[in-house]
Formats: C-alpha cells, sequence, structure tokens
C-alpha cells in the first residue's frame, strides 16, 4: 500500500515539477522582456539628458535576467572589440524575439540623439507588446501549469496503479 | 596608448605597439582605400608592418570602411554622443586624443544636420611636455602679474602642448585658472576628472564654446586667467569683455607668424589696440622654435 502511496506521490511530484518549470519559463521570458523594456527606457532618458555612450549607460543597468545578463556582456564586448556586427547569443529566446532582440542592439548608436530616441520609441513599443503578452502568459498559465501538472501526475499514478 | 590602439585595426596597431616610439607619433591618417600613413618626429610615413616607410608598395592599405571603423570605436558605437562634434569635423576621445573626420555632410536647407559615409579620419595624438612653457612663462607671468597672452602657429606644432604647459605652470603657481577646453585635447576630462595635468587650480568647463564658458565662468568661478585653445576673429569681442573684467587671457590662434595673423578678419585691431601684451610665435616643426614678442602693435 506505502508503495502505491509512494508512486502516486512521486507521479505528481513529477507533475508539479514539470509545471513549476514551464511557470518558470514563462517567468524568464516574461523577465527578459521586461529588463529589455527597462533598458530601453534608461537609454532614452539618458540620451534625452546626459547623452553617455550606450555601454555606459548598460554596464550601470541592474538586470535581472541572466539571458539578457549575458546579451548586454555580448553587446558591450562588441562595442569595445573590432567586430562589425554584435554576436547576440538566442539562449531560451523564441524566433521573434532574438530577432527583435538582435535588431534592437544592432541598432544602438547609429544615429544622432533624436533619431536614436525615435528608434527607441519603435523598439519600446514592440518589446512592450511582447513584454505584456508574456506577463499575460505567464500570469494566467503559469499557475495552471503547475496545477494541471499536479493532476495529470496524480492521474498518471493512479492509472499506473 | 591603449586608446590609440583600441581605435585602429589589430594590424595597423601591431606595428606601432612593437616597431615605434610613441612619443614621437603625432598623428595616424587613414583614407579609405589608400596607404595608411603617420607622421613620425614631424615627417609623414607609410605605416607597413615593419614599422614605418617611405614606399608606398609595401604601406597598410585602408579598407573601404576603415574610416566608419575609428569613428564607431571612437565613439563606442554611440553615434549620438558625438554628432554635434562630428558635424564641426571632430571626435574627441579619452586621454586627448582628437580624430579629425571627413565625411559626406547632411545638409536641410543650410544647416548641416548630419555626417555620414565617412572618407577619412586624422588621429592626431597628445604629448605632455612638462616644462616646455618655461621660457613664454617668463614673459607672461611677470612680477606676479599675468599678461594676456597669445600663442601663434600654425596647425601641428605644439601649440595645445604648450597652452596645457602654461595652463600647468599658471596654475601651480597660485593663480586660479578657468580652462575652456571646448574640444576635450587640453586637459581631455573622461568621467569628470582631467586625465592630462593642467594644475592643481584650474577649473576645466569642456565640450562647451567660449562665451558660454566665459558666462558661465567669470562670475561664478573668480578666475585671474581664462585660457582658450584656437581662437577666432568672430571670438575676439569674449577675449575684450574677458579683459574689461580684469581677467587675463591666454588663447592661441592658427597662424604662422604675426604679419599673418594682421591678415586675418579682425585681428587687426586687436593687435593695434595691443589686446595681447605677449605673442609667442612657434614655428613649424621639426624645428619648433618660440619666439616671443611683446608689446606688439601695429
Amino acid at each position: 500500500m506505502s508503495l502505491k502511496i509512494f508512486i502516486v506521490f512521486l507521479c505528481a511530484a513529477i507533475g508539479v515539477a514539470t509545471g513549476y518549470a514551464v511557470m518558470r519559463s514563462y517567468k524568464r521570458n516574461y523577465e527578459y522582456l521586461d529588463g529589455v523594456c527597462a533598458l530601453i527606457a534608461e537609454l532614452k532618458r539618458n540620451i534625452a539628458y546626459r547623452r553617455d555612450g550606450a555601454v555606459s549607460v548598460l554596464r550601470a543597468m541592474e538586470i535581472k535576467s541572466r539571458q539578457l545578463e549575458k546579451n548586454v556582456g555580448e553587446y558591450i564586448a562588441f562595442a569595445g572589440g573590432k567586430a562589425d556586427k554584435p554576436d547576440i547569443s538566442r539562449g531560451f529566446l523564441s524566433a521573434e524575439v532574438y530577432e527583435r532582440t538582435r535588431e534592437f542592439f544592432a541598432s544602438i548608436g547609429r544615429g544622432d540623439g533624436q533619431s536614436q530616441i525615435n528608434e527607441l520609441d519603435m523598439f519600446g513599443e514592440r518589446f512592450i507588446g511582447l513584454r505584456d503578452a508574456a506577463e499575460t502568459k505567464y500570469k494566467k498559465l503559469g499557475g495552471v501549469a503547475v496545477k494541471l501538472g499536479f493532476l495529470i501526475g496524480l492521474g498518471v499514478g493512479i492509472l499506473a496503479l | 596608448m591603449d586608446e590609440l590602439f583600441r581605435l585602429l585595426p589589430d594590424e595597423y596597431a601591431a606595428p606601432i605597439a612593437d616597431r615605434l616610439c610613441y612619443d614621437r607619433l603625432c598623428e595616424v591618417r587613414i583614407i579609405n582605400g589608400m596607404p595608411v600613413r603617420v607622421c613620425y618626429d614631424g615627417a609623414y610615413y607609410f605605416l607597413c608592418r615593419t614599422g614605418i616607410t617611405k614606399q608606398r608598395a609595401d604601406a597598410f592599405v585602408a579598407d573601404a570602411r576603415a574610416a566608419d571603423g575609428v569613428v564607431m570605436r571612437a565613439c563606442e558605437r554611440s553615434l549620438y554622443t558625438v554628432t554635434d562634434t562630428l558635424k564641426r569635423g571632430y571626435v574627441s576621445v579619452a586621454g586627448g586624443i582628437r580624430i579629425g573626420v571627413c565625411g559626406s555632410g547632411v545638409m536641410s536647407g543650410t544647416e548641416l544636420t548630419a555626417v555620414k559615409d565617412f572618407t577619412s579620419v586624422n588621429i592626431r595624438l597628445p604629448h605632455e611636455i612638462k616644462g616646455c612653457a618655461a621660457s613664454v612663462l617668463l614673459k607672461t607671468l611677470a612680477n606676479g602679474v599675468i599678461k594676456n597672452t597669445l600663442i601663434v602657429s600654425p596647425p601641428g606644432a605644439g601649440k595645445t602642448t604648450l597652452l596645457r604647459d602654461l595652463c600647468r605652470s599658471v596654475s601651480d603657481r597660485g593663480h586660479n585658472v578657468l580652462l575652456c577646453d571646448e574640444k576635450y585635447e587640453i586637459a581631455s576630462v573622461c568621467k569628470g576628472a582631467p586625465t592630462l595635468d593642467v594644475g592643481c587650480r584650474t577649473d576645466v568647463v569642456s565640450g562647451v564654446d567660449k562665451a558660454k564658458t566665459l558666462d558661465m565662468g567669470i562670475a561664478n568661478m573668480r578666475p585671474d586667467v581664462i585660457m582658450m585653445d584656437e581662437l577666432f576673429g568672430t571670438e575676439l569681442d569674449d577675449v575684450r569683455r574677458a579683459s574689461t573684467c580684469g581677467i587675463a587671457v591666454i588663447a592661441t590662434v592658427h597662424a604662422k607668424d604675426p604679419d599673418d595673423l594682421r591678415r586675418k578678419q579682425g585681428w587687426e585691431r586687436a593687435m593695434t589696440e595691443g589686446l595681447f601684451d605677449v605673442l609667442a610665435v612657434l614655428s613649424a616643426p621639426p624645428r619648433r622654435n618660440i619666439e616671443l614678442y611683446e608689446g606688439i602693435r601695429s
């Protein structure tokens, strides 16, 4: 009997862990996009007043997302180096987000202050849209994924008996 | 030195680091598609794998986007930080390096709005030579009184180096100096601190034109002397304004000699009224002699 309970418990735990992993993937996607939005806002603020180089602004930012931290590091290495284009790694990013991110990093510093602000506005709109979608997904589906994982795990455990 | 190497492609940086003496290097000139040249000890050579050469065939040939690469590295890929100075033909880099830039202008009516498609760059390297202004200082600072002094020389003769040393010397002798470093090449302020020695009593205003510096500085900083580089005839009224406030002015101007200076617009009157008490005339390299004139009036 205790073995049966253990199997059901194990299956439910696996289900919860899977649901939790799904929720985490939604969360890191949201955190990444939220970080990009914060970065764009900070760049815009800086260009409007202090007009420091993008590298100094990015260096001073506190970034939660590990992937974004990595991408910012890659951009900083590019800006201080001699390559023609920034080499931005994809990590867990979806094809669309990755493409937008690459375009965003490639666009930094290519024009005068006003053109850069206009361009950042355009990227800001796009990323805010992506972030809002990711936030909805994370908040609505994240909890559901954990619950569903538990139920599926429990169901599988019971069926396995 | 590191700053120069950051700007240049690695293949150009290597012979400069390995084969040349940085202190004798004054300029690196890159024109897209043309041989790379350097000014070394006051003479021009081609840059090659083994250092410098007079043979064009041995020289590095800059690629079609070499100038663009230098400008982008100079501004750390943030063009918006340098668009204003680019419109005036240069980019300033940490360490007092000034890059002269040529490219295609984008005009909106009569106004230059941007410079694009950079075709050539001239990387000018500053040198700190402490004590080089000693002879000028004797005339400028006599009996504790600072005289209005004008340093006259053709481009590339070392007037900014002389002005920097004069600034340091006057400042370290107890006078409040207001330095107008419009092009960031005298004090080369980086993140709020001068990277070149301009003296312990020098207040530096960087990236601001002379008239605004005077507006900002005269009342608020109470300077004994104002120092400014590359004076134009149109800015002489600003010098007069400072002089009538009881503040000495030490400045530089591009001209071959006093006669050449008089031919420049606005300068004849300045010379006649004796706006400057001391004229220090630098001859072109490699001689770089300093001739001093006092109380000169036409």
